[in-house]
C-alpha cells in the first residue's frame, strides 16, 4: 500500500468510526418525563427544614427525567392544601403531587375533578386511603410511612436500646393536637404505656414549634422537676436537632439520658456525634419528593398503577452517622 | 406614698411576677428552688427581652414593626454565612449588624418618607427579607457548631463564672441604656411626644422624621443582635428563625403597660413583662400539668392585665 492509499485508508476509517460514533449517540435513550408539567406542594414552609429535602428530591427527578415541576408551599395547613390543589387544577398540568394532611374527604371532590380532567394525581408523606383505593389503578400511589408504624417503630427500638424497665419514667414532647401527624406521639405513649413504663406527654406548642430555641426552660424545668426521667422521645426535627443545648443547660452529660427523635438535620448529626442524641427515625423524605415526581411520569408515558412505597424505618445512631452526615449537610437525609 | 402611686403600674406587674413565682415554687419546689431553671430562663428570655426593648420604643413613638423575625432570620443568614466563609465571627457579627440596620433603614424609608402606614409595610418587608433569608440559604439549615469554641461564643452568650449566661447580662446593659435614653435623654422626650401627637411634636421642633427611622434601624439592629445571639446559643441558623417570637414579644410589651395608642410605655414594665411570658410555660409543665395550659394562663394573664390598664387608663371610647 502506497503513502497516498494508506493517508485515504485513515481518513476513510477515522470517518467510519465518526459516523458509526454518532450513530451510537443517536441511539441514546430520550428523558421519559420532557413535555410533562408537575405541580408539586412541598407541604411545608419555604425553606421547612423537612419539607425542603422532599423538595430536593423533587428536583433532583425533574433534572433525571427532563420534567417540568412547579413547587407550592402549604406552612402544613390542611386548608391551604385544599386551596393550592385548586390552584395546581386550574393551571392543568399533567400531574399533581400533594401531602394528604386534610384526608380522604375534603379532598375528593377535587380529586374526582383532577381525574376527570385528565390530572394524574399523587400523594406523599401523609396517605389518603380512600383515595389510594379508589385510583391506584389510575396512577394515584402513596410514598411515605405510616405515622403510626413510624412512632411505634422508633419506641420499641429506643425500649430495646435504652433498656428502660417496667416502672421507668419516659417523657414524650409531640404534637399529639395534629390529626395525622399526631398518630406518631400517640403510638409512642401507646407502646411506652404498653411496656409499663410511666410516660409524661409534653405538647409543643406554637411558638416552640417554630422556634425551637424557646424549648431550653421547658426541658430543664421538667428534668429538674422529674430527675428520675431515664429517656425522651421527641416527635419534632427541629427540636430533635437542639436536644444538645437543651440538655447542656438542663446539666445533663451525653448518655445520662437516653433521647430518641424524627429527621436528621447537620445539628442533630453533631448531637448523635456527642452522645447528647442516640437514635433517629427518619422518613427519607427525599425519596418522597424523587419517587413522587417519578410515578407521575411513568403513569403520564406508560399507564403504570400507583406505586405504595414505605420510605419509613430509616434509623439514624452513633454507628452510621459518619456515613449519613455529610449528606445531612447537602439536603438530602 | 404619692411614688408609689406614680409607680402603681410599674408595682402591679411585679407583684404578678412575684406572684406567679411563688406559685411555681408551692406547685413544683425542686425545680423552682433550684439555681438551674433560673440559667436556663437567663439563657432564652434574653432574646424575646431585646427585641421587645427595641419594640416598645417605636410603639411609644407610635409606630410598629412586623418584619423583625424576618429581618432576625436574613442577619442570621448573614451572620453564619459571613463566620463560615471568613473563619471571622466578629465579622459575620458586623455584617448581621449592617444587614439589620440596612433592613430598618429601609422600613423607616417606606413608612416615614414614602408615608406607608407602618403595619402595611413591615408586613411587605416581613415577606421580602423572610423570602431572601430563604432564597440565599436554598432553603437549608446552617450548623454552626464549630463557633461554640470561638471568644464571639464566650462574649455573647457564653456562661461567666460557668454558670450565668452573659446575654442575660447584655440584655440588662441594653435594657440600663434604652431606660437611660427614654428617660434621661432628649430622645426619650422627642419619642413620647411623637407618640402623643405627631403634629404637637413637629410644632415643637422634634425632627420626627429623623427620630422615627432612627427608631426603625435600633429595631433592626436589636433584631440582629438577637439572632446572632440565637445562632450562638443554639450552634446553628434555620430558615424559619424568628417566627416564633412574633406574638410572645408583642404580648411583653402589652403586659408590661406599653400603650398601643403610643405615648406611654416603660423599659421596666417590657423586661418584666418578658420574664413573665418566658417563665410561663416551663412554670406550667413543671407544675405537672400538660402544655396545653400554657395558650390558655398565656391568655388569662394577657387579657387580665391589660383589661387593668384599660380601666385604669381610661381608654374605653365612647
Amino acid at each position: 500500500m502506497g503513502k497516498k492509499s494508506a493517508k485515504i485508508f485513515a481518513v476513510m476509517a477515522i470517518w467510519l468510526v465518526m459516523i458509526t460514533t454518532n450513530a451510537l449517540a443517536g441511539d441514546k435513550l430520550p428523558q421519559l418525563g420532557q413535555g410533562i408539567t408537575i405541580w408539586f406542594d412541598t407541604g411545608g414552609p419555604v425553606g421547612g427544614p423537612y419539607n425542603t429535602i422532599v423538595q430536593n428530591g423533587a428536583m433532583q427527578a425533574a433534572s433525571d427525567l427532563g420534567a417540568e415541576v412547579k413547587y407550592l408551599y402549604s406552612d402544613w395547613n390542611p386548608e391551604k392544601v385544599v386551596e393550592n390543589f385548586k390552584k395546581s387544577m386550574a393551571a392543568s398540568p399533567d400531574g399533581i403531587v400533594l401531602m394528604g394532611l386534610p384526608g380522604d374527604d375534603p379532598l375528593a371532590p377535587f380529586i374526582d375533578e383532577a381525574f376527570n380532567k385528565g390530572i394524574t394525581v399523587t400523594c406523599v408523606d401523609t396517605g389518603l386511603p380512600a383515595t389510594l383505593q379508589k385510583y391506584k389503578s389510575k396512577g394515584f400511589g402513596f410514598i411515605g410511612t405510616d405515622y403510626d408504624q413510624m412512632g411505634t417503630s422508633l419506641a420499641e427500638e429506643s425500649l430495646r436500646r435504652a433498656g428502660l424497665k417496667k416502672g421507668d419514667r419516659a417523657m414524650i414532647w409531640g404534637l399529639k393536637r395534629l390529626e395525622d401527624r399526631g398518630r406518631r406521639a400517640r403510638a409512642m405513649i401507646r407502646t411506652l404505656k404498653e411496656a409499663g413504663i410511666v410516660v409524661d406527654y409534653i405538647e409543643i406548642s406554637p411558638e416552640v414549634d417554630k422556634d425551637s430555641a424557646m424549648g431550653t426552660p421547658i426541658v430543664t424545668g421538667y428534668l429538674s422537676s422529674h430527675p428520675d426521667c431515664k429517656m425522651m422521645l421527641i416527635d419534632h426535627g427541629a427540636l430533635t436537632s437542639q436536644t444538645e443545648n437543651f440538655l447542656r443547660t438542663a446539666g445533663i452529660k451525653p448518655d445520662e439520658i437516653f433521647v430518641g427523635g424524627f429527621s436528621l438535620s447537620p445539628a442533630t448529626a453533631t448531637a448523635i456525634e456527642n452522645g447528647y442524641v442516640d437514635l433517629v427515625s427518619e422518613m427519607q423524605p427525599y425519596l418522597l419528593g424523587y419517587l413522587s415526581v417519578a410515578q407521575i411520569v411513568f403513569t403520564r408515558k406508560y399507564g403504570f398503577t400507583g406505586l405504595e412505597l414505605d420510605t419509613g424505618g430509616g434509623l439514624v445512631h452513633k454507628d452510621n452517622i459518619g456515613l449519613v452526615a455529610p449528606l445531612a449537610n447537602k439536603g438530602i437525609r | 406614698m404619692k411614688t408609689l402611686y406614680r409607680y402603681r403600674f410599674q408595682c402591679g406587674i411585679l407583684s404578678l411576677l412575684v406572684g406567679l413565682l411563688g406559685l411555681f415554687i408551692h406547685l413544683s419546689p425542686q425545680t423552682f428552688l433550684h439555681s438551674r431553671i433560673y440559667i436556663a430562663f437567663m439563657s432564652t428570655i434574653p432574646f424575646a427581652a431585646l427585641l421587645a426593648l427595641g419594640l416598645t420604643l417605636l410603639i411609644v413613638a407610635g409606630e410598629l414593626d412586623l418584619s423583625f423575625p424576618a429581618i432576625m432570620a436574613v442577619s442570621g443568614f448573614c451572620f453564619s454565612s459571613i463566620s463560615q466563609a471568613t473563619a471571622s465571627p466578629v465579622l459575620g457579627l458586623f455584617g448581621a449588624l449592617a444587614t439589620g440596620s440596612l433592613a430598618g433603614l429601609c422600613n423607616g424609608l417606606i413608612v416615614v418618607k414614602i408615608g406607608v402606614p407602618a403595619i402595611i409595610a413591615t408586613i411587605g418587608t416581613q415577606f421580602f427579607w423572610r423570602g431572601t433569608a430563604t432564597l440565599l440559604a436554598d432553603g437549608l439549615a446552617v450548623n454552626l457548631t464549630e463557633l461554640r469554641e470561638t471568644a464571639l461564643h464566650h462574649i455573647l452568650v457564653g456562661r461567666l463564672f460557668d454558670c450565668l449566661p452573659m446575654q442575660s447580662l447584655w440584655c440588662l446593659v441594653i435594657a440600663l441604656f434604652f431606660w437611660m435614653i427614654l428617660n434621661r435623654h432628649i430622645w426619650g422626650d422627642d419619642i413620647r411626644f411623637i407618640g402623643d401627637d405627631i403634629t404637637t411634636a413637629t410644632m415643637m421642633g422634634v425632627k420626627t422624621d429623623n427620630v422615627r427611622i432612627g427608631l426603625f434601624i435600633t429595631m433592626g439592629l436589636m433584631s440582629a443582635l438577637a439572632s446572632v445571639m440565637v445562632c450562638l446559643e443554639m450552634a446553628s441558623w434555620w430558615p424559619t428563625q424568628g417566627e416564633g417570637y412574633l406574638l410572645i414579644v408583642f404580648a411583653a410589651i402589652f403586659l408590661g403597660g406599653t400603650s398601643v395608642f403610643g405615648g406611654q410605655g416603660t423599659i421596666f414594665g417590657t423586661i418584666t413583662g418578658s420574664i413573665i411570658i418566658g417563665i410561663l410555660e416551663a412554670g406550667i409543665i413543671s407544675g405537672g400539668l400538660s402544655g396545653y395550659w400554657t395558650r390558655l394562663a398565656h391568655g388569662l394573664v394577657i387579657v387580665v392585665s391589660v383589661s387593668v390598664y384599660a380601666v385604669a387608663l381610661k381608654t374605653r371610647r365612647t
